[in-house]
């Protein structure tokens, strides 16, 4: 990787090559697009939220004019699928069934009961209003610690609700505990949370005249392109799947969305259809971020030293298990944090219920063990009345310690730079700005990883066009969600190519036009596809510069490439234009198809948790200060600064529009995100009700980059897209508890909950 | 939300014509103004829209007797008139500010914000704070409402089938008359947990009137009366002295409920405190604290 050494383009200050045309309402997202002939797609949603469905008569609504069709689960050819997307490589026992429309029973309210495909969505709504499901309705169960009880009413009959469970055992906690001189134990909680992104689910699917399916989807993963034929029972190659540039995904395009719907009613029909959720739909029963309940025990020295922990971990899977098990995995691994605990036990459960399943947000779980396990951390410190800072510099991991699944980290955690930098910006605690308002300042670390998990046996691949007149074509198949993962690959391909941004294309989500990628979850695409297109660039470059060292006649290793040329060390020049010329006229090739593969490993041990799981990880620090209204509880959030070692950043503003947005995103969690399900049904219907920071609830955030170089990502580079939101919820959270002199264990903190803790601390 | 399409929409040139369509169709017609209620939560039966946002309503004048404000003028035109920056009127132009955002506040009416009668609503607690009136136009001729009657409930008002507000009157105040608005919502953009308006009328160092008014703690705004009536009559650094229990007492009067938004118990505490600032702040401006 060092044979470029003065960067060029990587590591620049660039605006995003598709901004202009983001702000300016140019871009064509998914429910911009039509086609002559077009109908509407509706679903029809349960109206309990268990229940058994004794009849479904949809004659109504079939005669009514202008309908297409009507569809349930008998329509549909295979009903049950188990979700294996994006995974090279089957693994037993993790894998959750999906029923692409109920059959027997309802497990969650809203879940889809059948589809109308019609005219205009006036009439297919009105359609969905004739269709009669009778129901006989079953007792639900709400709360996973009373969904594992054996008696509790079964989400799949006959079934345990426990769907996965993990474990991490390394040391002897009991030693652990009986050398410690405080033990602290605690419960902590944290709440359904949307994903909120601008676009809801949506998209356009049509038959091809060879009677294949295509389907422009706003989605995080196109290769649910295989799933789709599969419920369809016709061979992969004959679905294509597109996605256009996406309105925010946050893990919440990871699982399917309406992808089945629309390529069932395509196919039945014959026409084109569409499918726009509404924000209703969207907030009230799409996948949700997990809640938690977590138990902690932590045993310490005097000194601060951590010598014990113990957690429980519960997740509210929902219905379905969908992609449960592996967020509870990674909850499981980031259980103790970034630190060093040489004694460990942790039992981590998740377990069905009758809300909507739960899915993929933002740091797929290492979120959560965050909001836990930096909240103990003060509540420790505060116990052995020392500082925070201090308690946490004692015991961060460092390069060579392991990791509680006995991971040895072979390359640089920066976490005491990181503090350093937040808490020099934080400056000291300031003054409260008047009578009746307390000040509070917190700090939180964390970590998450960034590619998936390598028992998966992740691969990317992308390729690396030259053109004849010395512009370039890049085919990837990443999906763009808005965070830059194209323009990253531009920059890569502009540094290794010497060819300037404006002159490169990037050709980007097509299952049958571009090389598959993998999804884009789990910081995964710059560290995938970044390595895969940057092969690809390399090996164009590789080929273009032996030929230029045949004219020239020296080696290859004396020459450079930039401002599109090629050049030698005594002045000579070639552009890239004339080589790529030359190079078509002696069929070397001015094209590469690479592919990257991922450290592959085993599923870790499952009575020990003991085993690598993740590529690496990225690590950082946010610091937050609040001022709060005891006469209304009112929380300002005055000052957030937040530092994570990026390795290397390719673009230091996108860089800084993660942490700001994980910021944004953070202090919502913590402070006024909240789905609120009672007795399976969602409060918050509309942003009326589910409230998220806006630009003015958010203060200036500091972002402050730190660069190690030492990633797996090109040129250095580690993944930020999750991590930079970890440890914003815990740094808020622990400001206001520094601030009322008292923990407030339930999320988000309200108001309301302020006040009343300040009157149970009177 | 159910897509809506109407039966029918109609763009209308003069009242008259809005008036005769809102007779024709009763119930099943809806007034459109700015939309930014109407469209997001379309209420069951309507079916015909009478579009009234080309009417010449959208004015914003003040002349001897106080200002008239059009229906119409949207909250971005009240925020920034320059008729509403003298006391007590910058009370309305005050309450729109944590409203909404800029892009909701170019379409929101005054009129709409009024008619939608809401309980929460930020624009009735200054407006019968300063003792407004309702101008109604209606198929038997025009009428006039104070606003403090106009609200019957939540999502009802006394307009009548046919009937528009065409305007609004906010008579001159008296001289030595102050007026501030205060809200809680849960981030800037929210709608209101609570909100108040407050305004006293202050003559040779007496309180004269005094009004204090919360939101989306009852059916509709409502008046703390008794709360007034501890004000009226008292000199300022009495009124500073008994600024607490006048904020309990208003407390006491409201009747909020519990919901997604806030509990009722926590929009009682809020009601008082807020009031309590409001007072804060008027006996400052008057300098009586
Ligand atoms: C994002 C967002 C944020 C908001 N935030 C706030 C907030 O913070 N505070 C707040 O108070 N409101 C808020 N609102 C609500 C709304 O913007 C206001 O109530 C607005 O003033 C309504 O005016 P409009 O012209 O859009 O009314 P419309 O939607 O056009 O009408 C509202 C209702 O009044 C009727 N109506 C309108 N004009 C007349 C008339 N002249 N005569 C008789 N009936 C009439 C309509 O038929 C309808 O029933 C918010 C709305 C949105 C979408």
């Amino acid at each position: 990787m060092d044979v470029i050494k003065e960067f060029k383009v990587i590591g620049k200050r660039l605006p995003s090559h598709d901004a202009v045309e983001k702000a300016t309402g140019q871009t064509k997202y998914a429910d911009d697009f039509a086609l002559p002939g077009m109908i509407y797609g509706k679903i029809l949603r349960a109206k309990y939220p268990h229940a058994r469905i004794k009849r479904i008569d949809t004659s109504k609504a079939e005669k009514l004019d202008g309908v297409y069709c009507v569809l349930t689960h008998k329509d549909v050819p295979n009903n049950a699928i188990i979700s294996r997307f994006g995974q090279t490589r089957a693994v037993g026992g993790f894998e959750g069934v999906y029923r692409v429309l109920a059959e027997g029973k309802v497990r969650y309210y809203g879940e889809p009961v059948a589809l109308v495909a019609a005219e205009t969505e006036e009439i297919a709504e009105k359609a969905i209003d004739l269709i009669e499901v009778e129901y006989e309705e079953l007792e639900g169960v709400f709360d996973p610690r009373e969904a594992m009880d054996p008696k509790a009413p079964k989400i799949e009959d006959g079934k345990s609700n426990v769907v996965a469970r993990f474990k991490i055992r390394k040391g002897d906690v009991a030693k652990g505990f009986a050398e410690a001189d405080v033990i602290v134990e605690n419960e902590y909680m944290s709440q359904f949370i949307d994903h909120a992104y601008l676009e809801p689910e949506a998209g356009v699917a049509w038959v091809e005249d060879d009677g294949s399916i295509t389907i422009r989807v706003s989605t995080q993963v196109i290769e649910h392109y295989r799933e789709i034929a599969h419920v369809l029972g016709i061979p992969e190659s004959r679905v294509r799947v597109i996605t256009p540039k996406i309105g925010g995904g946050f893990g919440g395009k990871e699982d399917i969305t309406v992808e089945y719907y629309l390529a069932l009613l395509a196919w039945k029909t014959g026409r084109p259809v569409k499918i726009v959720q509404t924000r209703e739909e969207s907030l009230s029963f799409r996948s949700k971020r997990h809640p938690y309940k977590f138990k902690y025990k932590t045993g310490v020295k005097k000194d601060g030293t951590i010598v014990a922990v113990e957690a429980e971990l519960i997740s509210d899977a929902g219905a379905y298990m969908t992609l449960s098990p592996w967020v509870l995995l990674y909850s499981t691994v980031n259980a103790i944090g970034p630190y060093n605990v040489p004694n460990v036990k942790v039992d981590s459960y998740t377990v069905l219920t009758n809300h909507p399943p739960s899915g993929a947000y933002r740091t797929f779980g290492a979120g959560q063990a965050c909001v836990a396990y930096e909240q103990q951390m003060d509540e420790v410190a505060k116990k052995l009345g020392m500082d925070p800072v201090e308690f946490r510099k004692k015991n961060y991991l460092k390069k060579g310690d392991t990791m509680a699944n006995g991971w040895k980290i072979p390359n640089t955690v920066a976490l005491h730079e990181t503090t350093d930098l937040v808490l020099k910006y934080l400056g000291k605690k300031p003054k409260p700005s008047g009578p009746k308002k307390l000040v509070g300042m917190g700090i939180a670390s964390g970590m998450c990883s960034y590619g998936r998990m390598i028992f998966l046996h992740d691969t990317s691949r992308s390729k690396v066009r030259l053109e004849l007149d010395g512009s370039v074509t890049i085919e990837c198949g990443v999906q763009d969600v808005g965070a830059g993962q194209e323009a990253s690959l531009c920059q890569i391909v502009s540094e290794v190519l010497g060819v300037p941004l404006k002159k490169i294309r990037i050709i980007s989500g097509d299952t049958a036009a571009t090389p598959i990628a993998g999804t884009t979850t789990a910081t995964r695409q710059l560290y995938m596809s970044g390595n895969a297109t940057y092969l690809a660039a390399m090996k164009v470059r590789d080929n273009i510069l032996t030929k230029a060292s045949e004219i020239f006649g020296v080696d290859k290793s004396e020459l450079i490439i930039e401002d599109e040329k090629i050049k030698t060390k005594d002045g000579k020049s070639i552009s890239l234009r004339d080589i790529a010329v030359a190079c078509a006229a002696d069929g070397v090739e001015l094209f590469c198809e690479a592919q990257f593969n991922a450290p592959f490993g085993e599923v870790p041990d499952p009575e020990t948790g003991q085993g690598r799981v993740f590529p690496d990880f990225t690590y950082g620090t946010t610091g937050a200060i609040v001022e709060i209204d005891t006469e209304t509880g009112e929380v300002e959030v005055k000052k957030i600064a937040s530092a994570f070692d990026v390795g290397t950043a390719i673009n230091p503003m996108r860089v800084e529009g993660q942490i700001e947005g994980g910021a944004a995103m953070g202090i919502g969690w913590a402070l006024t995100e909240d789905v609120k399900f009672e007795k399976g049904i969602a409060k918050a219907q509309s942003f009326a009700e589910y409230i998220i920071a806006t630009a003015v609830d958010v203060p200036e955030i500091k972002s402050i980059i730190v660069e190690n170089h030492d990633g797996l990502g090109p040129f250095g580079a580690r993944g930020v897209g999750e991590v930079v939101l970890a440890p914003v919820p815990p740094a808020v959270i622990n400001a206001v508890a520094d601030a009322l002199g008292k923990r407030i264990k339930e999320l988000p903190i309200t108001g309301e909950r302020i006040l009343l803790a300040l009157r149970e601390k009177s | 939300m159910p897509l809506f399409r109407p039966k029918e929409y109609f763009r209308v040139a003069t009242v008259g014509e809005a008036v005769s369509l809102l007779k024709r169709f009763g119930g099943a017609a809806a007034i459109l103004a700015g939309g930014t209620d109407l469209l997001v939560a379309k209420p069951p039966h309507v079916e015909y829209i009478v579009d009234i946002s080309r009417l010449p309503l959208n004015y914003i004048k003040k002349g001897a007797r106080g200002v008239r404000i059009g229906a119409l003028a949207t909250l971005n035109d009240i925020a920034a008139s320059p008729e509403l920056r003298e006391e007590p009127y910058d009370v309305i132009a005050r309450s729109t500010w944590d409203m909404g955002t800029p892009l909701t506040k170019n379409f929101a009416t005054i009129g709409g914000n009024i008619c939608n009668a809401a309980p929460s609503a930020d624009m009735p607690p200054s407006l019968i704070a300063l003792d407004a009136e309702a101008r109604i136009i209606g198929p038997r001729g025009k009428r006039r409402v104070f606003l403090e009657d106009f609200f019957i409930g939540p999502k009802k008002s006394v307009l009548k089938r046919g009937e528009l507000l065409a305007e609004i009157f906010v008579p001159r105040a008296p001289a030595n008359t102050k007026a501030v608005f205060l809200k809680k919502g849960r981030t800037s953009e929210d709608i209101a947990q609570v909100n108040v308006a407050v305004r006293l009328t202050v003559d040779d160092g007496l309180c004269k009137a005094a009004r204090i008014v919360l939101g989306a703690v009852a059916p509709t705004p409502i008046r703390a009366k008794a709360a007034e009536r501890m004000l009226e009559g008292k000199g300022l650094k009495e009124i500073s002295q008994i600024m607490v229990d006048v904020a309990r007492k208003a407390a006491e009067e409201t009747k909020p409920i519990s919901d997604v938004r806030a509990p009722a118990e926590y929009r009682r505490s809020v009601a008082e405190v807020l009031t309590k600032r409001a007072l804060l702040n008027l006996m400052e401006r008057f300098g009586g604290a």
